[in-house]
């Protein structure tokens, strides 16, 4: 293995980490490390699914001496609003004072959507406190793209998606009655978690990457320019912000 | 003779008023039903009220909840009961507060003291022990406003207004704002210059309810008002008496007031909890052993008197209602973000059909209970489990709660958090006895596992594994496991039917099994280990392995192998150890880079003098045990 500070930098986590190169890898071998796609001498990605416990017991191994930029979830958010529920809702976020509340809509306090975000941040920490004891030599949590604030663009993706009305139909939904949930109100979701996740990576010392500014447009969302096709991921073009970022951080 | 007491029902006679000690009648049959058909209720008051709903909703009547939040934002509910009455105004003990949370939601009356800001969150003084407090003063005043005006239409809506009364001692703000607990108990910093103590007297205490009454009538004329007192006793007084005393006196004004009010308005009806649990025909089973807690015989009695009066049966099974299901956006939104979550991990194009993983809705109803936060104990809760942990002893560091439920199907029944499946160990589990499922990680019982091995020996059969084994054991004073014993032919079967992750799970817990039997601090010599389980599954497998002890793979040519083979007799299995097969044990051993322990040409004492050589050389000799 290279000495200290001359290694790859290792890219592992969930789903975001797709933008950031990390390769697919072969899915009937052991989570391995890769090069990324495109190749990017600078890192190294864990390849696997994060679904299994293996893919986190093999970054532990991995983790002595190695910096790890860290992607955790960060779609939470979306995994429970990004459709419009009833009662529709908004809440003040105190790091993004300057949104609206919308009309009509009931007011959730900051802190009720902050323990919606628990299960995740208990997730990080419990990771976070075994992976610091292998000793990595740098670590960092990368934070999540913010949301897509194109409703139409957004509902194009939607239906074309996987998602279609097939799966509509299956959770027993009118894929006519389908409604996002307004753009500002997700952006507000989406800083709720990103400041859950900080505030455990803070405890743990640990360093955060955020969304690279450039990626945000002017409502504070994801610009188009960096729109994965699909309705919560980023795409390349994030990615090779975000690696930059990392790789400054390190330096 | 005729008098006035002749012509009385059998109500109005301490020796015919009771059957088997329950008052007959109790709430006048002339009165009709105490809550009309249909009527929407609200009950605000004392802890008493809020111990009512379940029994009202439970007898199908309809309790008016206008500020609901946990149960659709899938959050743990709010402490203190603010999320057990109709709005979250939590707790409401005196007649003035009842009062002044009626002015307030109506815009007649606001406090001085509004807030008590603090570090990371902004108090509501007037319920000071919100678990989901403001984190500004901007986020504060708007949540303020909203509950206000959900209070008030809850006022605005109910058809029948339960109200509990429970004290005449309250403190207030200078303007006489009165506070639900004493500033500097639940929250906020008691003031001398500031905060007052209030004994409100009758006269006070029946203005004050009737003012309430007068009012809610403007706003909802057709409102009926039922009064009630709680029996619950004072936890403590501020003036100057002993707290029995106390208590009989705040008890006996507001039973004085309430029925003043009752007697004076229209459509007041004064509802006898009080004398049900109190009373001299009560049995002493009504009150918890602190005689100050209404035990659950108490609250049933005066419920069942209640619901009578309803017109209804006092239902037997008054459980919490099991937790609203996800709503269909939120199903829908998961659905979304999993399938999401696959495709950038698969790298499938958007466009294909949906992912065979998305369940249909009752799969993914089931499914959703894993993906909840979890849901903290209560103070209390809390501070019991940490009791019991200090008096009997930690939970163990493995231990884990919400699986430990599941391996129980009688408290998966009754349980679904993480916290309760820890208490019921500390109180029960572990004086019972009951297994629970470790937590920790195939990882790190691999870890712990390679400590105590001092060499695994692998190989095919006839490669004299076994022999070397036993003399190497001999040597150090440890011991043979062969944990693959009565499971080779089980495991090469999974392997050739494709059943991989079945077999592995098998192979590890035969090697965790074998081991259990090893006292700590014994150097352990394994006869086929992960090599063997390498060689059968697919390398996906071999990570779970690691750390790997220290292993040799015992090989010899081909003629050695089968001659060893047809020595013992195994005539038919030697028939079957074709070059390829022997070449493949080798070939595995340099791609895994396990040395290679030639037993062509050396007798076992050899071969085991030379092991040893290399266990000393690796420094797992002198054996210095577990640690």
């Amino acid at each position: 293995m290279a000495g200290r500070g001359v290694s790859p930098i290792v890219i592992a986590g969930h789903s975001h980490r797709k933008a950031l190169g990390v390769a697919r890898g072969d899915r009937t071998q052991a989570p391995d490390l890769l090069p990324l796609e495109p190749a990017d001498p600078r890192f190294l990605g864990l390849s696997g699914g994060p679904k299994q416990a293996v893919y986190w017991d093999r970054l532990c191994a991995l983790a002595p001496g190695r910096r790890i930029a860290l992607a955790w979830e960060g779609n939470r958010y979306n995994d429970a609003f990004l459709l419009q529920g009833v009662p529709a809702f908004d809440l003040f976020v105190a790091e993004l004072p300057h949104l609206p509340i919308l009309p009509g809509r009931v007011l959730v306090p900051e802190r009720a959507v902050r323990e919606r975000f628990a299960e995740t941040a208990a997730g990080l920490a419990r990771f976070l406190e075994r992976l610091l004891t292998r000793g990595p030599a740098g670590l960092v949590l990368v934070g999540a793209p913010p949301p897509k604030a194109d409703t139409e663009r957004l509902t194009a993706l939607l239906v074309i998606g996987a998602y279609d009305a097939k799966l509509v139909a299956a959770n027993g939904l009118d894929p006519e009655r389908l409604t996002l949930t307004p753009a500002s109100v997700r952006l507000k979701l989406w800083q709720v978690e990103q400041t859950v996740l900080r505030g455990v990576a803070e405890r743990f010392g640990c360093a955060v990457v955020p969304a690279p500014k450039a990626c945000f447009d002017t409502q504070g969302c994801l610009h188009p320019d960096y729109w994965a096709e699909d309705a919560t991921h980023a795409n390349a073009a994030y990615g090779a912000l975000m690696r930059d970022d990392i790789a400054n951080h390190f330096t | 003779m005729n008098h006035p007491y002749s012509a009385l029902p059998d109500r109005a006679f301490w020796s015919r008023a009771f059957i088997e000690r329950a008052p007959r009648d109790l709430v006048d049959p002339r009165t009709g039903p105490l809550v009309p058909d249909g009527a929407a209720i609200v009950s605000v008051g004392s802890c008493f009220a809020a111990n009512l709903v379940p029994f009202l909703e439970r007898a199908g009547l309809r309790y008016l909840r206008t500020e609901p939040l946990a149960d659709w934002l899938r959050i743990a509910p709010e402490a203190l009961g603010y999320g057990r009455y109709s709005a979250a105004y939590g707790n409401v003990y005196t007649a003035r507060q009842l009062l002044q949370l009626l002015r307030r939601a109506c815009g007649t009356f606001a406090p001085a003291e509004d807030r008590w800001p603090e570090a990371d969150r902004v108090i509501d003084p007037y319920r000071p022990g919100l678990r989901y407090a403001a984190r500004t003063d901007t986020e504060f005043t708007a949540l303020t406003t909203q509950h206000l005006r959900l209070t008030r239409d809850a006022f605005a809506q109910a058809g029948v207004v339960i109200v509990t009364l429970g004290l005449t001692e309250a403190w207030t703000g200078l303007d006489g704002a009165v506070f639900p607990a004493c500033p500097g108990t639940v929250a906020g910093r008691f003031d001398p210059e500031r905060h007052r103590f209030v004994d409100f007297s009758c006269a006070e205490v029946t203005a004050d309810l009737a003012a309430f009454v007068t009012e809610l009538r403007a706003l909802n004329p057709g409102a009926r008002v039922i009064l009630t007192v709680s029996p619950v006793p004072l936890v403590a007084t501020a003036g100057g008496r002993h707290v029995l005393e106390a208590t009989a006196h705040a008890k006996a004004v507001l039973r004085v007031a309430a029925g003043e009010v009752a007697r004076a308005l229209p459509e007041v009806i004064y509802f006898p909890a009080y004398e049900i649990v109190t009373g001299p025909q009560a049995p002493d089973s009504y009150f918890a052993p602190d005689r100050r807690s209404v035990g659950p015989e108490g609250i049933r009695a005066v419920m069942r008197t209640f619901l009578a009066a309803c017109g209804r049966d006092l239902a037997e099974d008054i459980d919490a209602p099991p937790p609203a299901p996800m709503a269909a956006a939120a199903r829908l939104s998961h659905a979304i973000a999993q399938a999401e979550c696959e495709e950038e991990m698969t790298g499938r194009p958007a466009a294909e059909p949906p992912s065979p993983a998305l369940r249909p809705l009752h799969e993914m109803n089931a499914k959703m209970p894993d993906t909840m936060p979890h849901d903290a104990p209560d103070p209390d809760t809390a501070a019991r489990i940490a009791a019991l942990a200090a008096e009997h002893g930690p939970l163990p560091a493995d231990f884990d709660g919400t699986t430990y439920i599941g391996l129980h199907p009688d408290l998966a029944a009754l349980f679904t958090k993480a916290w309760q499946g820890e208490l019921h160990y500390l109180e029960h589990g572990r004086r019972e006895g009951r297994l629970y499922p470790s937590n920790v990680t195939r990882a790190e019982t691999k870890v712990a596992q390679a400590r105590r091995i001092a060499l695994v020996l692998d190989g095919l059969d006839g490669a004299g594994k076994s022999t070397i084994a036993r003399l190497v054991a001999e040597a150090i004073g440890g011991c043979v496991l062969h944990p693959y014993d009565g499971n080779g032919p089980l495991l090469v079967w999974l392997a050739r039917t494709g059943q991989h992750a079945l077999a592995d799970s098998i192979a590890h817990a035969a090697v965790a099994m074998s081991m259990d039997r090893v006292p700590e601090g014994v150097p352990i010599v394994f006869d086929r280990h992960w090599f063997t389980a390498s060689q059968l599954l697919s390398s996906l497998y071999r990570p779970g392995w690691e750390p790997r002890p220290f292993t040799l793979l015992c090989w010899a040519d081909r003629e050695t192998t089968v001659a060893r083979m047809i020595a013992r007799g195994e005539d038919r299995d030697a028939l079957e150890m074709t070059q390829d097969r022997v070449d493949t044990y080798r070939r595995l051993a340099a791609e895994l880079d396990v040395p290679l322990l030639d037993t062509s040409c050396t007798t076992p004492e050899e071969a085991a003098a030379h092991v040893l050589a290399l266990l000393t050389e690796q420094g797992i000799l002198p054996w210095r045990g577990a640690a």
